[in-house]
């Protein structure tokens, strides 16, 4: 149904598998879907294929099915190389799943593999996450995604600190872990190419890339997210309402929103500034939106500060700014 | 002829019953109210909104009238005759007290209704007691007696008990069922008096309420006590000697309806003219030139403001706005007063005074609602009367312009006569939360072995905040309140200062009793610690008595302010917290290089005392 959207000239440069444990698929399961993709879509020839594995699930034959289907990107979800932290995490995986996983995938032939990684839990202090981001850095992952926790209302994880039965770390420490990141992946050549994702030359997650660069990208499955046309659209969450959707042949769409000029302006704003930066030109030329002009006073403030670069017509954080991307985000957008 | 005019108008006044219904809030006087105009045919039933008398939507919602009108009701009795009835209706919150006095005086019945399933409450003896006063036949009423919880018989032993009626002298209906509505009726032309007075008296007609009207200005709705008042006569205002033609007079039907000409016993309204309602005064005597009396009813008197808070605009630039919208404000409302002030913190607003903790609520919302004004309001307090060394006497409504301590010799602030009904298990709870307020226990008596009626005095600045909360959660929701004022008195009052970095935020001062001085600046810095968003830098927190700091709070400098995770389903939701960011920040106030967020100016509100 959705392939009647796209136009001839598109052209599919991703294919991701994420979200729940894709890597649970049998190598027949997904070959079938890869197909469909494939035989439905226009798929360049060169396209990314990442799926997203949980360490506990896939052995060496399956990564190598995996790979001769044409997945070429592994986003291995290891977390942690502490097993308090696993634990804490409620992963199934221990340590060593994720070490074997990440050596079996080298062995399958994957080129690219990239590595998930959560710092400022509970209990982290310097040398804690110093000594997680050591043993990924002998690891050698081509990208790695390294999250600070977030305790996001509505999860069981915030009703336990609301219960005062998690203490979070201080903000502090966890400003102090981030920069400890970016600087320890910086040494090992990872570019921060975004607020949480680090990757050798080259190796940037062009599947991530392209919603911060505002491209277009389609959404399959429940609770999925689609951006095309200037329109945002978002699945039923309910697996048997999607199916039931599907049945019937209707579009399972849960809610759209169709993006005013400001809100795409303000988008490519913070979007831009968590990456390489706000292509000015670009933002003036679409959105009619001079933010120099607009915005100077709060611009030269955040420069003064050492937040703020302008580069090459670009508007970039700085390291120490990376750290405020929300809040000066807000003050211009 | 003058003979024959003379007996019409006899037979007239006869029969005309004036009358009002007095009850605690949620008894059901406005449901009686409209079953009232529906048996009498007033209003059908098709025609009835709910509620009818209550008006103004903010009214409605808070089930509670503000405002009173009144309107007349002709009733064919079971002895053949057509009978008058005007019903006029009373506020029903201490806040308006002088003003239901007003209206009392206005009639000469009142029906005293209390639920059957709640019985007497504060407001219940309150009321009754205002009745009294005034004079007033009382008919006691009991509602709802269809409920399954109804418990008549205590009820009416409580009844008994209060007003030392007889069993046959109580009603039982059910407004809402209709049970027992005509006997009522009946039971109104038995009982209530009509009206005493002479047309050709010194004329004499009372305000008991006064409303404005964007067309026509000032409108008074008036009882008259003696002589005629007809339109386009030169007439006087008492309290102001202001003289005017009356551009109109009617009665008081569904709606108004002009007739020219209103005589003794009437009751009805007079467009004076007169476009400020600041001129035409609830409790004023209006008299006629032709047949001028020499002195005004007895009762009136200038109300004043007992609860003051600085209003200030969110924005700047929007002084100008606020100011007009208090300008109409108080011309519905001539109880609001206002004068500009200036606060370091808040910039330029004003400082308002209201009758009571709802009044202002009331206007606060208006504004917010019918005038469209976003406003910053400070933490609400009483006015105190400092005398100074050299005996200089100074009313002090803001607590920022309290003079130094140095030249002070004494401050004395209001105290109220509080009435609490609870049943006997909350007593204990009860006592304890007044005590903590600097109660002074006067004493208890008993509607009934299960109901007791405890007394205090209590100084008015313990009830503002949250008293009326506590006392409804200490006792599950059971004790009733009501006071009134009684006098200043002496009491060791100090000013507290909040200092941010270094620096005092005139709009966080506040007057506390010494011996709860340190406990209150504890909790204010705690409390402000956590309104106050990190910034940038760090933000020192101090709460200080003259130069003694007695609480201190760090807001540690904003370190880290970003999302880890921003994929495709994360972007929408992710705008739309930057939003909100941006929106938050432009309702900060800069204090300084601090941005402090409007709840801060409450903070003592949300403070759990």
């Amino acid at each position: 149904m959705v392939a009647d959207a796209i136009d001839d000239n598109q052209v599919f440069t991703s294919i991701f598998f994420g979200g729940g444990t894709p890597s649970l698929l049998t190598p027949i399961q997904l070959g079938g879907i890869a197909d469909a993709l494939h035989r439905e879509f226009p798929v360049a020839p060169d396209v990314e294929f990442t799926v997203e594995t949980n360490p506990g699930t896939a052995n060496i034959k399956k990564l190598k099915e995996y790979k001769s289907i044409g997945v070429n990107r592994l986003s291995l979800g290891v977390q942690s190389f502490v097993p308090n932290d696993l634990e804490f995490l409620t992963r199934i995986h221990t340590v060593e799943d994720a070490e074997q996983c990440y050596h079996n995938a080298r062995i399958a032939g994957f080129d690219n593999i990239n590595i998930d990684l959560m710092f400022s839990l509970p209990t982290h202090s310097r040398e804690q996450w110093f000594y997680n981001l050591r043993r990924t850095r002998e690891l050698g992952p081509d990208h790695i995604s390294a999250y600070s926790l977030t305790y996001e209302e509505g999860t069981p994880l915030h009703t336990m600190v609301k219960r005062n039965e998690v203490v979070p770390i201080e903000e502090e420490l966890d400003a102090e872990l981030y920069e400890l990141t970016i600087d320890t992946l910086d040494a090992a050549g990872y570019n921060q190419y975004e607020i949480s994702n680090y990757a050798r030359p080259g190796k940037e997650c062009l599947h991530n890339r392209t919603y911060w660069e505002y491209h277009e990208y389609m959404g399959l499955g429940p609770s999925a997210h689609s951006f095309y046309n200037g329109k945002r659209y978002w699945n039923i969450k309910n697996l048997n309402g999607y199916t039931r959707k599907i049945q019937k042949g209707v579009l399972p769409i849960a809610g759209e929103e169709i993006l005013t000029n400001d809100q795409r302006a303000e988008e490519e704003i913070f979007l831009g500034l968590r990456t390489n930066g706000v292509d000015l030109k670009k933002i003036k030329k679409f959105y009619n939106l001079d933010l120099l002009d607009q915005k100077t006073s709060e611009i030269s403030l955040f420069s003064e500060r050492g937040f703020l670069i302008i580069d090459n017509g670009f508007l970039r954080l700085t390291k120490t700014g990376k750290a405020y991307a929300d809040w000066i985000a807000s003050e211009l957008m | 002829m003058a003979g024959l005019f003379f007996d019409w108008m006899i037979a007239e006044m006869k029969h005309i019953r004036n009358f009002c219904i007095i009850a605690h809030i949620d008894h059901g006087k406005s449901t009686l109210a409209d079953r009232l105009l529906e048996r009498t045919g007033t209003i059908t039933e098709r025609e009835m909104m709910d509620q009818i008398l209550d008006d103004n939507p903010l009214e409605r919602e808070r089930g509670i009238t503000i405002k009173m009108h009144a309107i007349k009701m002709t009733y064919r009795a079971k002895d053949g005759t057509d009978y008058t009835l005007n019903l006029i209706d009373t506020p029903g919150h201490v806040d308006f007290t002088y003003e239901v006095s007003r209206s009392l005086n206005a009639c000469e019945g009142a029906l005293l209704v209390v639920d059957a399933s709640q019985g007497v409450e504060a407001q219940t003896i309150s009321n009754f007691y205002l009745a009294l006063e005034a004079n007033l036949e009382i008919i006691p009423v009991i509602n709802k007696v269809d409920l399954p919880n109804a418990q008549i018989d205590v009820v009416r032993s409580q009844l008994k008990e209060l007003m030392g009626c007889t069993d046959d002298e109580i009603l039982e209906v059910s407004a809402k069922s209709n049970i027992g509505i005509e006997e009522l009726l009946e039971r109104v032309i038995q009982r209530v008096p009509p009206p005493t007075g002479s047309d050709d008296a010194p004329a004499k007609a009372l305000i008991f309420d006064s409303v404005f009207d964007t067309y026509r200005g000032a409108v008074c709705y008036i009882r008259v006590f003696d002589g005629v008042f007809k339109e386009n006569e030169e007439m006087m205002l008492f309290h102001n000697d202001k003289k005017f033609e009356a551009e109109e007079i009617g009665l008081l039907q569904r709606t108004k309806k002009k007739t020219g000409i209103i005589k003794a016993g009437d009751v009805g309204y007079l467009i004076p003219g007169i476009k400020d309602v600041r001129e035409t005064k609830v409790g004023d005597t209006i008299t006629v030139l032709r047949n001028k009396a020499n002195e005004p009813l007895p009762g009136y008197k200038e109300v004043k403001p007992m609860v003051f808070s600085g209003v200030y605009p969110a924005n700047m630039e929007d002084f100008e706005g606020l100011r007009d919208s208090l300008e109409k404000l108080q011309m519905n409302d001539a109880s609001l007063v206002y004068e500009p002030e200036t606060s370091n913190a808040l910039g330029f607003g004003f400082r308002c005074g209201f009758l009571g903790l709802l009044h202002m609520e009331i206007i606060q919302e208006r504004l917010d609602r019918e005038y469209d004004q976003t406003i910053i309001t400070t933490v609400p307090n009483v006015e105190y009367k400092v005398v100074l060394t050299n005996g200089e006497e100074q009313f002090i409504d803001n607590p920022a312009s309290m003079p130094s301590s140095g030249t002070i010799d004494r401050v004395e602030e209001p105290f109220i006569r509080a009435e609490i009904i609870t049943p006997t298990e909350y007593v204990g709870n009860l006592m304890q939360l007044c005590m903590d307020r600097r109660g002074i226990y006067i004493n208890t008596t008993y509607l009934d072995p299960q109901r007791a009626n405890l007394h205090f005095e209590l100084p008015l600045s313990e009830i503002i905040f949250d008293y009326y909360d506590k006392l409804k959660s200490v006792s599950r929701g059971y004790a009733s309140f009501d006071y009134d004022y009684l006098d200043y008195r002496e009491s060791d009052l100090i000013k507290l200062d909040i200092l941010l970095n270094g620096d005092p935020v005139d709009a966080l001062s506040s007057i506390v009793h010494r011996e709860k001085s340190y406990v209150w600046g504890r909790k204010l810095s705690s409390k402000l610690k956590e309104l106050i968003p990190k910034q940038q830098f760090e933000v020192v927190i101090q709460a200080a008595i003259g130069n003694k700091v007695i609480a201190r709070e760090t807001v540690r400098p904003l370190r880290k302010n970003v999302t880890a995770k921003c994929y495709g389903g994360d972007i929408t939701r992710k705008r739309k917290l930057l939003e909100k960011q941006k929106e938050g920040k432009r309702r900060m106030k800069q204090v300084g290089r601090i941005e402090v967020p409007q709840e801060a100016f409450l903070a003592v509100l949300s403070m759990e005392q």
